[in-house]
């Protein structure tokens, strides 16, 4: 039977899109090198859906690895998640950045055409839009990435479309994360940050369960109705039916399909903080410091083009959102 | 495919002729058809039937007696498997091939990964030792080597049976309470086996064959336990399946290796590390008591 290659498979999403599609009865490779993913949520994956995906180690950017693999293994599509995400550190590091993710990038996309796999799900951000200057983005909001992580994936996105215009027997999906929260309902997998948490959600979870003193809040004066920073939180949940619906959908694109994966609202960091406070039943410390340079006050997704191309949309709200990433760091608070 | 199966009859041959059933034409063989103490008994088997794969469950196994037979041990599980290895190669044919835990002494704290050195402390487990370097050497590469650990089965003798016996039939029971280990079904290896056979028959005849994962795998149920558990857990079983014991689990005595000498030393520590089997075919590996609660069921109706 064909499978599909799930690379960055052990990761935080990757491993959300691994357990629906085990439970839809997929096949599966995943590739990753734990440089930040673990190998213990395969037997947490295993817990959940009674099946273990084969699980190769390897980097996307080793060519004869990735060479192996599809000799190996027969692939039908690939899911590409493996790559570098923290902005901080693409900022203080941009070689490795372009490194890992632009140049791994073309090597996988190398060795797909070599073993003649043109199908690909590619993880993309928000991050690429920049600042239109208005917070509602389309997908035709004009790309223009303020650092050296968007930067990375705006890249990656026009590779696969050039690829995709030299050959058209490529598909292509482009889905573009907007901020992705939240965990299994089994508590079982979840975000784990091997340092220090960059994003919201995991910091607000360390706070709750004593692993972390308080909440810096970068900002307080932004213009917005409580003065913090407002973003478009979406259930991990959600966001792996996204990249189910962008498979199906795949087939009958001919062109490259770009998609926001976002629920269309926005949340600001008071209002999360509050809602998790009710999730875990107590106060989370925090503190409202000055705001980081390059923030925005408030952006959030269009979800029109993926309601009506992949039939998809979020269904999870905030206080889920908070219920369930609770659930997996109450049960797991040193993480994996 | 064509799946010959040398030592049809053992515990794990004759769960085998069942799970690989649905691979294929089985062609099951026992010691008259193919006899691994006889190099020509092998040739000839294998040159008849011409099989696409051959899986070799065939083996010496009385470990004790081997410390005394060590000639026809090293023969049986040396150099036949390196005949069928030979033949095997000959055929283009892929050689499954079952070792054992026994090629370690046993003396490591962490579970045992395929790169560890072996360094057995046995005749049993020199001449699995020996067997495991014959399949190596002789072939082109197309072999699996599934090293296992601590077989019962329902059909012939081991522990399991043992235990259930003797619980019955005597008032005091002494088990050695200092080896650790995985009991690991005959039927739960014959099920793996088919897994990984029923991978390679995509790839079998095929450019891709050349890039099947052959190699060496430890293959054992999760988790660990002691002999003097294991026996607690039969009883238990076999008490609330409403047979009558002699004695009761509770009141088995543990012992250790020393208060038990037998004529083969065995390894005090036996877990085998299967991460690289379960990554490499996707598979979840049942804990043990699973097996074992099983096995006693079929065994007890």
């Amino acid at each position: 039977m064909k499978a599909i290659l799930v690379t960055g498979g052990a990761g935080y999403i990757g491993s959300h899109v691994v357990v629906q599609l085990l439970a839809a009865g997929r096949s599966l490779v995943v590739l990753d090198n734990l440089s930040h993913g673990r190998s213990r949520v395969f037997d947490r994956i295993e817990a959940i859906t009674r099946r273990r995906p084969v699980f190769v180690k390897g980097d996307i950017r080793d060519s004869q690895g990735l060479r192996r693999l599809f000799a190996e293994h027969d692939i039908e599509s690939v899911i590409h998640f493996a790559g570098l995400k923290a902005v901080g550190e693409g900022e203080a590091m941009p070689a490795i950045y372009y490194e890992n993710n632009v140049m791994g990038s073309i090597t996988l996309f190398r060795e797909m055409a070599h073993a003649g796999v043109k199908t690909i799900v590619f993880s993309s951000s928000a991050t690429v839009y920049g600042d239109p200057g208005y917070p509602k983005y389309r997908e035709d909001t004009p790309v223009a990435p303020v650092n050296v992580y968007g930067r990375t994936k705006l890249m990656i996105e026009q590779m696969l479309q050039d690829i995709h215009r030299a050959d058209p027997a490529w598909r292509v999906a482009i889905l573009r994360y907007f901020n992705p929260v939240g965990a299994h309902e089994s508590g079982l997998i979840g975000e784990d940050p091997t340092e220090a948490p960059n994003n919201l959600m995991p910091f607000i979870s360390q706070v709750a369960v004593g692993r972390r003193e308080f909440l810096s809040v970068f900002g307080g004066d932004y213009p917005t109705a409580d003065g913090t920073g407002r973003r478009d939180y979406i259930h991990v949940e959600d966001l792996a039916a996204g990249h189910l619906a962008a498979l199906a959908a795949l087939d009958a694109q001919p062109e490259p399909l770009i998609v926001n994966l976002g629920t269309g609202r926005s949340t600001s960091v008071l209002e999360m903080v509050e809602a998790f406070g009710k999730a875990a039943n107590k106060a989370i410390a925090y503190k409202v410091v000055a705001r980081r340079p390059g923030d925005l006050a408030e952006y959030y997704a269009d979800p029109s083009k993926a309601r009506q191309v992949l039939g998809w949309q979020a269904t999870h709200g905030i206080e889920r959102m908070c219920e369930d990433t609770w659930r997996w760091q109450a049960k797991n608070p040193n993480g994996y | 495919m064509r799946i010959l199966i040398a030592g049809c009859n053992g515990q794990v041959g004759f769960e085998l002729q069942r799970s690989l059933a649905v691979l294929g034409e089985v062609v099951p063989m026992d010691r008259h058809r193919c006899d691994l103490a006889n190099p020509e008994s092998i040739r000839a088997a294998l040159r008849a039937n011409r099989p696409d794969v051959v899986v070799n469950a065939a083996a010496y196994t009385a470990v004790d007696k081997a410390e005394q037979e060590r000639e026809l041990a090293l023969r049986i599980n040396g150099e036949g498997p390196g005949v069928l290895a030979e033949e095997a190669d000959a055929l283009g044919a892929l050689l499954v091939h079952y070792s054992s835990d026994y090629v370690f002494d046993g003396l490591q704290r962490t579970p045992y990964s395929e790169r560890d050195r072996t360094n057995p402390i046995s005749v049993y487990g020199e001449s699995k030792l020996e067997g495991e370097r014959a399949v190596r050497e002789a072939t082109g590469g197309r072999k699996l080597i599934l090293r296992t650990s601590w077989v019962y089965g329902v059909h012939g003798n081991n522990f399991l049976k043992t235990m259930l016996r003797l619980m019955r039939e005597r008032d005091t029971l002494r088990v050695v309470g200092d080896q650790v280990g995985a009991p690991t079904g005959a039927a739960l290896i014959a099920d793996v086996t088919a897994h990984v056979l029923s991978r390679y028959a995509a790839v079998h005849g095929t450019e891709r064959a050349k890039h099947f994962p052959y190699g060496t795998y430890h293959l054992a149920a999760r988790g660990e336990t002691t002999w003097y558990d294991y026996a607690g857990l039969i009883g238990r079983l076999a008490r609330d399946a409403g047979v009558r014991l002699a004695v009761q689990p509770e009141r088995i005595q543990r012992i250790t290796t020393e208060d038990y000498p037998l004529p083969a030393r065995r390894p005090v520590f036996s877990r085998l590390d299967t991460s690289k089997l379960r990554d490499t075919f996707g598979l979840a590996l049942p804990p043990w008591e699973d097996g074992v609660r099983h096995a006693v069921q079929v065994l007890l109706t």
